[in-house]
């Protein structure tokens, strides 16, 4: 082969591969290090909320612990603030109250009231339901159940209430009065 | 006539021109274009293949965290939180309506009768309707409940007066702040 063919060959080739490592560089290695570009991105966030998973996972460890060593804290705060309506508990709170007060029970009904909604994050939804009691004792009695009521375990809220005198005491001077009262009672939705 | 010294051949011949420049252009574009093969198969095979590796292992790392609280252990707490910070709200919504019946035994004269009571927590308002013996004594009793503490207004709904004493409808506007803590 002459020489100037074989020079004209070498340029030609060494032309050939510079083109192909443009193409090489444009179309395979520059898309790839773009897509590692991306991938390195979701490695190191997702390194960062591994991190901060972590932390936070031994935080709640430690909580958790702790909440293990109050469970006694919290069987009172069930009884302040029931999980689930707990209707039975408030008739017989509300009748044991009653009978400590010396006063007669007449009449319970109950009326679930809408849940309230909540904007905090983790807590749960709070119910009410409204108790309407009629009830029927002396004065002092009567006056002895609203303040056990108040004061009482489970957390009681009186909206309104209407006294007057027993019908059976009209027209006489007994102390005997009859007393309609309305409260609502809370508790937290089991969801 | 001397002889030639070299043949004519010889003579017409220019000197070679070097191959060595497209030569070294060639082998140095080859090594170019080879390493820029290997470098598309070291980030395709290498680097990229050990980062999806990380990527795995991290996302088994991430689910595994969540199996280290105990899934009861967590509702348990939630709920427990839940409770206190509705508990707070609750207690701070807390009143102690019985307060009226201290204020009424505090602040009445002693000529006043009550024959019925109404409360209501939508503005605090007690009705009350009684009897006394006369106007004077009505005007005193109103006179009593506008001076006391916790009475943010008192009413006079109506009023009526008979040989036998003076019929009358009072509503007492109380302030929130005395049903905060219990006087009973």
């Amino acid at each position: 082969m002459r020489t100037s063919t074989k020079r004209i060959l070498s340029i030609g080739l060494a032309g050939l591969f510079f083109i192909g490592i443009l193409v090489v560089f444009t179309s395979l290695i520059k898309p790839e290090i773009d897509e590692i570009g991306i991938i390195r991105g979701l490695t190191t966030s997702k390194e960062r909320l591994f991190e901060n998973q972590k932390s936070a996972v031994s935080q709640v460890q430690k909580l958790i612990g702790e909440f293990q060593n109050i469970a006694k804290l919290q069987e009172t705060v069930s009884l302040a603030l029931p999980i689930s309506e707990h209707v039975t508990q408030a008739l017989s709170q509300f009748q044991s109250i009653a009978k400590q007060a010396q006063i007669n029970l007449k009449t319970f009904s109950v009326r679930p009231l809408s849940l309230e909604a909540t904007k905090q994050p983790l807590v749960k939804r709070l119910g009410s339901l409204e108790v309407d009691l009629n009830l029927e004792g002396s004065y002092a009695n009567l006056k002895s159940f609203i303040n056990f009521l108040e004061t009482n375990v489970r957390i009681t809220n009186i909206t309104s209430f209407n006294m007057s005198p027993a019908v059976s005491s009209i027209g006489t001077n007994q102390d005997l009065y009859a007393l309609s009262l309305s409260v609502d009672v809370f508790y937290q939705e089991n969801k | 006539m001397p002889e030639p010294t070299s043949n004519i051949n010889e003579q017409f011949t220019t000197s070679a021109i070097p191959v060595g420049l497209p030569w070294r252009l060639l082998v140095m574009s080859l090594t170019l274009f080879v390493f820029s093969i290997f470098i598309y198969f070291g980030l395709n095979l290498g680097y990229k293949s050990y980062l999806a590796n990380l990527d795995k292992s991290l996302d088994s790392k991430i689910a595994g965290l969540g199996e280290q609280v105990n899934t009861a252990d967590q509702a348990n707490f939630i709920n427990f939180y839940s409770q206190l910070v509705n508990l707070k709200k609750v207690i701070e919504r807390h009143l102690f309506t019985g307060n009226v019946f201290g204020f009424l035994e505090k602040n009445t004269l002693g000529e006043v009768y009550y024959i019925d009571a109404q409360y209501s927590d939508d503005g605090f308002s007690l009705t009350l309707k009684g009897l006394t013996a006369s106007s004077n004594v009505l005007v005193s009793q109103l006179a009593i409940f506008d001076k006391a503490t916790g009475v943010d207004r008192v009413i006079l709904n109506q009023m009526n007066a008979d040989r036998q004493g003076t019929a009358f409808g009072i509503t007492l506007f109380f302030n929130q702040d005395f049903f905060k803590k219990p006087t009973l």
